[in-house]
């Protein structure tokens, strides 16, 4: 456990982390409170980021917003993870006709720009966290089932594997007991990663206005609705913009640092 | 009466290439059958049958009659250990096994006893060990043990010592030696080396290319090679420390047979 990415990493997402979990207590005003009069105001004593098109204290929007972000992306990965790894294990470890299909479905699938298969999805059906998570899910597992499978394909051939199975026990408790806990290392790096792409995913699509609605505070959002004021109150953009951009960068640190650690 | 018997065994690969011709073999209980030859002989696979583990795509013809418990000691100590799982607690798993109905409680002092069995000193501190913990020779030890928890009236060792130091090695023979002759245990001891072979066997059986070409009482087989091939190992394989090897163990045996007869 050294080097600096490994700490930096752990560091900024704990920092969020607390920050989300701490939020309710922490931040100044109440995030949906509104005050037309003291709409679009530059940081002062009182608005520490200032505020926004609503009067709304932009600080405690930003602070309450990690709520949403932080266990939305969370589950925007741990989703498509749980359900590829479930099927990469039936597909590796048993093989046969269930795993010809579902490698076809995910060739098929990989055929496509993930984006744009999201895109699709989340725009047939409609905005809002739950058609957020679905999309995500049926378009994120492939690559965990196919990083599974191929675990699950190595670790099948190992001595100890054959040695559980001569010892006598069944295919359910090789698999949970002896192949899957060797493929998790593997999957959790691949899943720090891919909170990089979910945390800015999920902001690309609240900006868009497919993901969080106003006026929950998000960030992705809070950027949409600050657009039209970008040159008087630029701040009101460049600020949930800047903690989107750190997250990531924490994240992106953190899997950096795992995939390291395992070359090592 | 014999715990194990195998009739004409051919294993034959998907393309046609037969791997193992024609096996016959036989163990009566409590006997140790030494099976030499040349790397990719068919020694494993001839194993593998015996415990119905054959790898996909091989096929066997041929009787094999089992009646007796088997457990299995693997080649590589280094790859038979699941990486995830505490060695005590493996050993635990397959003593509880086959003692269905018995306590975790109880599987862990089987456990500690079986570590000591097998020379592992500490047991106790050395069951929540991982196994990158273990130097090889201490690994070979859990493979071991987690063998005899199984209870096994015949142990199927492939190459146990292949992959461990000279010293290591001598001492996990002496190791066999002495489990099969307390507990009354039938083995078959694979190896490419003679000398290995020799000082754990009471019959020789010699393979090469996957054919059988001589077996019989070791001390005759080795006075006397029928077959050039034995010879030829034979010879590879002369040196003091063949006929060292051979006669101390032909003394252990002869003074432990005496013994027997004496009690009896
Ligand atoms: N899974 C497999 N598929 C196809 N062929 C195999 C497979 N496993 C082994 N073989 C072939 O069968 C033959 C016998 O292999 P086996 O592993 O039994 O040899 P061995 O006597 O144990 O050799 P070694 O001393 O190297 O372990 C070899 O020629 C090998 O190439
Ligand atoms: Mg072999």
């Amino acid at each position: 456990m050294k080097g600096p990415k490994l700490w930096i990493g752990a560091g900024v997402v704990g920092l969020y982390v607390l920050a989300a979990i701490l939020a309710p207590w922490i931040a100044p005003h109440d995030p949906l409170a509104q005050d037309v009069v003291a709409a679009l105001q530059g940081p002062s004593a009182a608005h520490l980021l200032g505020t926004d098109e609503l009067g709304r204290d932009q600080l405690s929007r930003i602070l309450m917003a990690a709520r949403i972000d932080l266990p939305v992306a969370a589950l925007a990965t741990l989703l498509p993870c749980l359900l590829g790894t479930a099927l990469g294990v039936i597909c590796g470890y048993f093989g046969g006709w269930f795993d010809a299909i579902v490698m076809r479905i995910s060739d098929l699938l990989q055929a496509f720009p993930m984006y744009i298969l999201m895109i699709v999805l989340v725009f047939s059906l409609g905005p809002g966290v739950r058609s957020l998570l679905i999309s995500f899910t049926a378009v994120g597992w492939v690559v965990y089932a196919r990083l599974v499978r191929a675990e699950v394909l190595r670790i099948r051939q190992t001595e100890y594997v054959t040695a559980a199975i001569t010892a006598g026990f069944g295919a359910p408790r090789v698999i949970v007991r002896h192949v899957l806990p060797n493929t998790l290392r593997q999957t959790l790096i691949y899943l720090t990663s891919d909170l990089v792409f979910a945390v800015t995913a999920l902001a690309a699509f609240s900006f868009l206005g497919f993901g969080i609605q106003q006026p929950t505070p998000e960030w992705g959002s809070m950027i949409a609705a600050a657009q039209p004021y970008i040159t008087t109150q630029a701040l009101l953009t460049v600020v949930p913009g800047l903690v989107i951009t750190v997250l990531a960068l924490g994240f992106a640190l953190l899997g950096d640092a795992l995939q390291e650690r395992k070359r090592a | 009466m014999s715990a194990l018997k195998i009739k004409g065994l051919s294993l034959v690969r998907a393309d046609g290439v037969t791997l193992v011709d024609n096996v016959d073999l036989a163990l009566a209980p409590g006997e140790t059958l030494g099976i030499v030859g040349e790397s990719g002989s068919g020694k494993s696979l001839t194993l593998r049958a015996i415990l119905g583990i054959l790898p996909a795509g091989i096929t066997a013809t041929g009787e094999i009659a089992c009646t007796a418990r088997t457990a299995m000691v693997f080649q590589e100590p280094a790859t038979a250990l699941n990486p995830t799982m505490r060695a005590g607690d493996l050993v635990a798993r397959v003593w509880r096994r086959h003692h269905p109905g018995r306590s975790k409680a109880d599987a862990l002092t089987a456990a500690t006893e079986l570590f000591e069995q097998v020379g592992i000193d500490r047991a106790a501190d050395r069951l929540r060990a991982w196994p990158h913990e273990l130097s090889g020779g201490m690994r070979q030890r859990v493979m071991i043990a987690a063998a005899l928890a199984a209870e096994p009236e015949v142990l199927l060792c492939d190459e146990p010592t292949t992959a461990l130091d000279v010293r290591v090695q001598a001492q996990i023979l002496d190791l066999l030696r002495d489990l099969v002759a307390r507990r009354s245990m039938a083995m078959i001891f694979v190896s490419h080396d003679l000398a290995v072979v020799a000082s754990v066997s009471e019959r020789l059986l010699v393979m090469r290319r996957g054919e059988v070409v001589e077996t019989g009482v070791l001390t005759e087989v080795l006075a006397a090679p029928a077959h050039e091939y034995t010879a030829e190992l034979l010879a590879a394989n002369l040196g003091r420390r063949l006929k060292s090897e051979s006669r101390e163990s032909r003394e252990s045996r002869e003074s432990s047979e005496s013994l027997g007869s004496v009690t009896r």
